[in-house]
């Protein structure tokens, strides 16, 4: 009978060769001397035979578990020092890796999205109401009489069936007024529609944000703090805003407020016309006969309302000189963003 | 409305430069849009006098000038009609410096020698007028002044932008009016002075108000005897301040008064008048009339119209007619000042479609009251500039006069709307300064005078006093104004959460007009639409019923610029009218066109296909913890046989395929196209399950793979639902993992790789029960698909 090999040592003796290994003749030698059919192992297979039935078995499934898991190691081993061979040799770090691709939200999305995070930060909620409105809603409840010169101010795209298509967001307001009662404090973003030939400045459609707030004792002191509060977000903390008076028919008193110039602060240059200030946005106090048509009344509660265009934003954030770019919607203009 | 900054200063005294002055104004809400020089700069002329005037020996148009130019005597060759001896004229001396930037030199005019030239008001870019030389005033100029500073043109044009409720800043007075509010003074009036003769007016003709709806107040004062000629140049420069042009004496002196005053006048050649009558009334059905453009046109039925009682003369408020129009014969005129009802007014200016300077200030509303005196001070002007007899007496017709509105202003309410602490003796200072009437007290009584019409209510008031206290004063608060409880819309977070996963997915958004084209709509699409009543042109007439038009428009649009992959999504609103109801729902469309993303230099170029899309649907749906599944159906805008609807569990939830080609094609698209479509109302629905927690598996997973030939028609799908199908408890997960057609396989079959996870949740599976079960899968998936395994 010969001797029953120990298995284990040789496997461990392999194994501590392997490691030394550190180039393609040590792993040849590992090799022949390991898992060739003259090697250690296939020796052990062959002399099963001399072995006394009992161990056989025993000992032939422990070669050849021993025999596969030296394989892997060298496999792996083997795999290893190749990858370091080809990261010496071949390796190009100038190659474009595999990337995942990334697309990108659209600019106005990103501008929407932000404007609407800054004013959640001061209590607003949103909400949103029809494209297809009725003139109600667009233009009589928001104190635009029938006839009135001011619906001029907005040239206005008709539907069949007496419908318009909102020149603005503000109909949000009386929606949400007639279903709530004070105080409400929300932002409006969506698009609008005016009946305008497209250009470089006007687009027949936009997306515009209204906001407004109505409670008890709400002044024009407190617009004023909410768009200050905006703007310094928005623009940086040296954005100031100066109030001019205007006139919309859904507010009294009526702001139009200006940010001086985001190009040379204010000095004067060719973006803001040499005048300092750019036109950001209309404002005002909500008009009583806007709190009448949704049956609030105006001795006790007061508010305002203001309006911004996304688009005029995100072109005097980011520069953009021509407001159809935003809806070619050319992938290297969106991917800028 | 435009007017000149020396013209502003005839009614208020003020030392601000234009630009201060234009900042100043701006700020309490009465924009300067622009400001520009009056003229433009010339220098080097001045006033000579024609002492004698020679003809030229050759050529009988032109005349030899002999001027004294006050440093001497010349002699200058002109061919202008009106020279004579006496004449006081600009004289461009050699080394004047004209409009234009030309450079006078003596030259030689038909042989003789001319050292500069005598102007006429077009060299100097003062009017239009080149045929004559300018005349100047002769008891005023001095030979040797130079011209430039005698006529004193340093003035400047002050454009204002205006707000359509304030009718009253459509005047100089109106404008003058707000500089006085700024300084806290009154504006002059002018004087007027009026000398009537020759006989009462009443007597020489009447008026009648037939519509006094239309027409609260007409009146009219007759003016004899005139003379038609050019306006003198102090005029023209106001008409050419207020941006109108010079037509001769009666009709400039209405278009100023008009400017001056806000209220428009009109003058009628009063001898074309069938009968001594004014009628106003309202228009008859299917009434024609050619106004003065030489248009005629039909009336809308609520037009005033201003006739003789026969014949119509004037579309009231909006436009005089062709046949009463003052000509160069005119030796009398019907001068007309009226007040209109401004709804009539825009309602038939609208229809019309004619936008004149009248009808614009009549629609926002003049001043009833300031009717009597823009007409006695344009009758005034007239017999002083066309030296005719104004006839005694306005015939007035003002049958219910307006009387100024009473209102109270609180002054704490002032304080509470506004956020400030202005005293009440301030506010009723402001108040007086823009000539309300006012009464102090605890509330303070205030008259709005009738020029104001917006004012009508204690706001308007709050308003005024605000704008004039200067917005800037008013504090900054930022008071944390307790949080309001706030539910964002919850269609709105989802909209971000897709947006984001769909970035993710290396799609852009884009953002495309909901305005479309409607022959470029699929049928079904067309019969959905919503139309514009009031497009701005046919390529934008109709609401998108769907996305797929406005994405395949980008698609096109990228495709032109090279740009060689184009994925793209957008969620946003579509409009469906169906049966004349409307409704808007939410909709997302992803696209792929051209190449897939890859990396290039391994892998090469391939270009988009179906599992692209589907992958990122899948993904999408995965992270709403959502399976999605696909069956064949047909869609209008897809190509046959690549058509699927798509759904969750047995929602639809719309569908996804390639584009038909003859539908790229009306896009210009020649590639193909894939896409999806899906109603995001619903996904939005579908995804708000939130996730429950399973215990995470406890025994080993084994497993087995199988390859088999099945025929090409087979689908992938349903192998992996039979293999599930062997044992249900035990299989976790079935993979294909390779689809291969080719030899050796035979050209209508398959071979599809199929790999089956094995795990039992309560025990460690044996290699018996694991092989027992994959047997099973394999001799379903024989009985099932005639499938050969494949060794």
């Amino acid at each position: 009978m010969a001797d029953v090999p120990d298995i284990d040592r040789l496997t461990a003796q392999a194994a501590a060769e392997l490691e030394r290994a550190e180039d393609q003749q040590a792993l040849d030698g590992f090799k022949s001397r390991w898992l060739g059919r003259k090697g250690e192992l296939s020796l052990i297979l062959r002399g099963l035979k001399d072995l006394a039935p009992e161990q056989r078995r025993e000992i032939g499934v422990a070669a050849n578990q021993a025999r596969e898991k030296l394989q892997a190691a060298y496999d792996q081993r083997k795999g290893a020092l190749e990858q370091n061979k080809a990261v010496a040799v071949d390796l190009d770090y100038t190659l474009p890796g595999r990337t995942v691709p990334r697309g990108g939200l659209h600019v106005l999305t990103q501008v929407t999205d932000e404007i609407v995070r800054i004013f959640y930060g001061m209590g607003f909620e949103v909400a949103d109401g029809p494209e297809i409105e009725t003139d109600y809603y667009n233009f009589t409840a928001l104190n635009f009489p029938p006839d009135h010169p001011a619906r001029d101010m907005q040239d206005t795209f008709f539907v069949e069936g007496d419908y318009l298509l909102r020149t603005h967001t503000s109909p949000v307001q009386i929606r949400v007024f007639e279903k709530r009662r004070p105080p409400v404090r929300i932002l409006a973003p969506g698009r609008s529609y005016r009946n305008e030939a497209i250009n470089a400045r006007s687009y027949c459609m936009f997306h515009q944000v209204e906001g407004f707030y109505a409670a008890a004792d709400v002044s024009f002191a407190d617009l004023k703090g909410v768009l200050v509060g905006f703007a310094e977000q928005f623009f940086g903390a040296e954005a100031k805003l100066r109030f001019r008076p205007s006139f919309f028919p859904f507010t009294e008193p009526s702001t139009e407020v200006d940010i001086s110039c985001l190009l040379c602060g204010g000095k004067g240059c060719r973006l803001c016309k040499y005048e300092g200030w750019l036109e950001i946005l209309g404002a005002g106090m909500i008009d009583p006969e806007v709190f009448r048509a949704v049956n609030y009344d105006p001795e006790r509660i007061s508010g305002f309302a203001f309006g911004m265009g996304i688009e005029r934003l995100a072109m005097m954030k980011y520069r953009i000189d021509d407001i159809r770019l935003f809806f070619e919607n050319d992938l290297r203009f969106l991917a800028q963003f | 409305m435009q007017v000149s900054y020396k013209w502003l200063q005839e009614y208020i005294a003020f030392d601000w430069s234009p630009d201060e002055l234009a900042r100043r104004l701006t700020m309490i809400g009465t924009a300067v849009e622009r400001i520009t020089p009056l003229y433009e700069k010339f220098s080097g002329v001045r006033i000579a006098r024609i002492e004698k005037v020679d003809r030229h020996s050759g050529q009988d148009r032109l005349s030899l000038c002999t001027i004294n130019d006050g440093t001497g005597v010349r002699v200058v060759v002109c061919g202008a009609p009106n020279v004579h001896p006496g004449l006081y004229a600009p004289y461009a001396m050699p080394g004047a410096v004209l409009p234009g930037g030309m450079e006078v030199k003596t030259a030689t005019i038909a042989g003789v020698s001319s050292p500069g030239f005598l102007c006429s008001e077009a060299e100097l870019g003062l009017s239009e007028e080149s045929d004559r030389i300018m005349e100047l005033d002769p008891e005023a100029a001095e030979t040797g002044m130079d011209l430039w500073e005698f006529l004193d043109l340093d003035d400047w044009i002050m454009q204002f932008e205006l707000t359509p409720n304030r009718p009253d800043c459509m005047s100089a007075l109106g404008l003058a009016r707000e500089i006085g509010a700024l300084i806290g003074t009154k504006v002059r009036r002018p004087e007027l002075e009026l000398h009537e003769g020759g006989g009462a007016a009443a007597e020489r003709v009447t008026v009648q108000i037939d519509d006094p709806d239309g027409c609260p107040r007409y009146a009219a004062r007759i003016v004899d005897n005139i003379e038609i000629k050019p306006s003198p140049f102090w005029l023209k420069r106001r008409l050419h301040a207020a941006g109108m042009r010079s037509l001769n004496n009666i009709v400039d002196i209405a278009n100023y008064i008009m400017i001056e005053t806000g209220q428009p006048l009109h003058a009628f050649d009063f001898a074309t008048f069938s009968r001594p009558n004014i009628v106003v009334r309202a228009a008859t059905a299917g009434e024609e009339f050619t106004t003065l453009d030489n248009e005629r046109r039909a009336m809308p039925a609520d037009a005033v119209m201003i006739t003789d009682g026969a014949a119509a003369l004037a579309v009231g408020g909006i436009m005089g007619g062709l046949a009463s129009e003052v000509s160069a014969v005119t030796r009398a005129v019907l001068l007309e000042s009226a007040y209109f009802n401004p709804s009539r007014i825009r309602r038939t200016r609208k229809q019309l479609g004619l936008a004149s300077e009248a009808a614009l200030r009549f629609e926002k509303g003049v001043d009833p009251n300031g009717v009597g005196f823009a007409l006695d001070r344009a009758a005034a002007l007239m017999a002083e500039l066309a030296g005719g007899q104004v006839l005694q007496g306005a015939v007035d017709v003002y049958p219910a006069p307006v009387a100024p509105l009473r209102l109270e202003v609180r002054p704490v309410r002032v304080n509470k709307i506004i956020g400030v602490d202005l005293a009440s003796p301030r506010m009723i200072d402001i108040l007086s300064a823009l000539e309300f009437g006012v009464t102090g007290g605890k509330t303070i009584a205030v008259a709005v005078p009738t020029f104001r019409p917006d004012i009508t209510r204690e706001i308007d008031l709050i308003e005024e006093i605000a704008r004039i206290a200067d917005y800037g004063a008013i504090p900054v608060r930022r008071k944390a104004a307790g949080r309001i409880p706030t539910a964002v819309n919850p269609l709105n977070q989802f909209e971000t959460r897709i947006k984001e996963i769909l970035v993710g997915e290396g799609l852009f958004e884009v953002v495309t007009n909901s305005l479309v084209d409607p022959r470029r709509l699929t049928p079904g699409e067309a019969g959905l639409a919503v139309k514009l009543k009031n497009p701005l042109s046919e390529e934008l007439s109709v609401m998108r019923a769907s996305l797929c038009g406005s994405l395949l428009q980008v698609v096109a649009h990228n495709l032109n610029r090279q740009v060689p992959t184009i994925a793209i999504f957008e969620i946003g609103r579509v409009f469906q009218q169906v049966d004349g109801v409307i409704r808007e729902r939410h909709a997302a469309a992803v696209m792929l066109a051209g190449n897939a993303f890859v990396t290039r230099w391994e892998t090469g170029v391939r270009a988009v296909d179906f599992y692209d899309l589907k992958g990122i649907l899948v993904t999408m749906c995965r992270a709403l913890r959502l399976e999605l599944e696909l069956c064949a159906a047909p869609y209008e805008m897809f190509a046959d046989r690549a058509s699927f609807e798509l759904r969750v569990g047995e929602t639809p939830l719309g569908s996804l395929g390639l584009i038909a080609p003859e539908l790229a094609r009306r896009y210009d698209v020649k590639i193909p196209v894939w896409a999806a479509f899906l109603d995001f109302d619903k996904l939005e629905r579908a995804g708000r399950a939130t996730a429950v927690y399973r215990p995470l598996p406890r025994f080993p997973k084994a497993e087995r793979d199988c390859a088999v030939i099945v025929s090409r028609s087979v689908k992938g799908g349903d192998l992996v639902e039979t293999v599930k199908r062997a044992a249900p408890e035990l299989i976790e997960q079935v993979d294909i993992f390779d689809v291969y057609t080719g030899k050796p396989i035979a050209a209508d079959k398959k071979s599809v790789a199929i790999s089956v996870s094995y795990r039992a949740e309560d025990r460690t599976l044996t290699d018996a029960q694991v092989n027992d079960a994959h047997s099973k899968a394999v001799e379903l998936l024989k009985n099932c698909f005639n499938a050969e395994l494949r060794e």
